[in-house]
């Protein structure tokens, strides 16, 4: 049985989490003979286990985007990809509405414009991967309980 | 306990607690369980790639800044054909020059919504770990928040393009009644659009970005 809380960064799996056994261990139980004592031990390890095999995932899940470095960089790869997109369909959708208008770039004009054009793809792109790092970073540090640092004023 | 004749016997009282923590754990597995299981499993339905959630938030940001920028080009036009720079390079430099703010907003947009969908999971999660402990946790939705903030980022920019094209094409000084309202501060100011960003006007809507897109969460 993989255990529970087998971390998803590398280091060893812990033991797997054997619970006692126990001759009646149904909380449910209301078999005759078991005492309030046996009910609430019984339940005390019900719970445990429910706890183990139901919400302890969801922690290592947390655990795992908190301390894998690949999330920072998928994060910054798919800003870059979403500034990309989005320059492909908007200069399809600028040619279109010079069209339009009736409008025709001349060889100078096309060339500033792609100029220009090239200028503000580069610093979006930029713009957005750092943007994508510092917030998956902080992201990362406020689930650890780290704050993020506040510069300046 | 009651003791008596040396062995320890349980009280009716204590038999009792039993059988509402029996009751209760009972009650929670049937009632309650299932539906925080559907819960965690929303929340990670929704973090993925091609989700509906995710989808939906960059369709939104694609769409509010197509509207915004509309405005924005129609506005440029009936400027350049109200001062007599219809045809002219300058004109076609702003519309090229439009076109590329708008890229830069929608993909920047993207990016944020990206940012507020991970908001939303790691809120999430930290809600689900805080059931599964017996905390009381509440869920931020990040989609709903980033949702109004492409509108309003959407205009801001719009209206920012469309004062740079317009500098750009010396055409300020002879704008006569072109009937937008195009102003440069107090709220609401700039070109009328789906969700006006109050207190931005052209001049600082960069600087508005840079704080929402950092804090936007």
């Amino acid at each position: 049985m993989n255990s529970p809380f087998a971390p998803g960064f590398g280091a060893p799996p812990l033991p797997s989490y054997q619970p006692p056994p126990a001759a009646n261990t149904d909380p449910m139980s209301l078999g005759s003979g078991m005492s309030a004592s046996d009910t609430f031990a019984n339940l005390t390890r019900s719970q445990w286990a429910n706890y183990i095999t139901q919400w302890v995932p969801y922690e290592n899940k947390l655990i795992d985007y908190a301390t894998d470095p690949t999330v920072v960089s998928k994060a910054m790869q798919d800003a870059s990809q979403n500034v990309t997109g989005a320059f492909d369909r908007q200069g399809a959708a600028t040619e279109e509405r010079l069209r339009g208008l009736g409008l025709t770039l001349s060889a100078d004009e096309q060339h500033a414009s792609n100029r220009s054009l090239g200028i503000a793809k580069s610093l979006a792109d930029v713009n957005a991967q750092n943007t994508a790092r510092d917030q998956t970073l902080a992201r990362q540090q406020s689930i650890l309980g780290n704050p993020t640092p506040v510069i300046g004023g | 306990m009651s003791k008596g004749g040396g062995q320890v016997q349980e009280t009716a009282q204590q038999r009792a607690f039993a059988d509402v923590a029996r009751a209760r754990l009972q009650d929670f597995q049937v009632r309650w369980q299932p539906v925080l299981q559907n819960f965690a499993k929303g929340v990670l339905n929704a973090n993925e790639a091609g989700s509906f959630q995710r989808k939906r938030a960059a369709g939104m940001v694609t769409t509010d800044n197509d509207v915004a920028y509309a405005k924005a080009n129609e506005g440029l036009t009936d400027v350049a054909a109200q001062t007599g720079t219809l045809g002219s390079s300058r004109q076609k430099l702003a519309v090229t020059g439009m076109g590329a703010d708008q890229a830069v907003s929608t993909g920047l947009g993207k990016v944020a919504a990206a940012q507020a969908g991970d908001n939303a999971y790691v809120s999430g999660l930290g809600a689900v770990t805080a059931l599964g402990r017996g905390e009381k946790a509440t869920a931020v939705s990040g989609m709903a928040q980033e949702a109004a903030l492409s509108g309003q980022q959407a205009q801001a920019d719009a209206d920012a393009s469309l004062q740079n094209a317009i500098g750009n094409t010396s055409l300020a000084s002879r704008i006569i009644g072109t009937g937008f309202g195009l102003s440069t501060g107090g709220p609401g100011g700039g070109v009328p659009g789906t969700n006006d960003l109050p207190g931005v006007n052209g001049t600082n809507a960069m600087d508005q970005w840079l704080k929402l897109g950092k804090g936007g969460d």
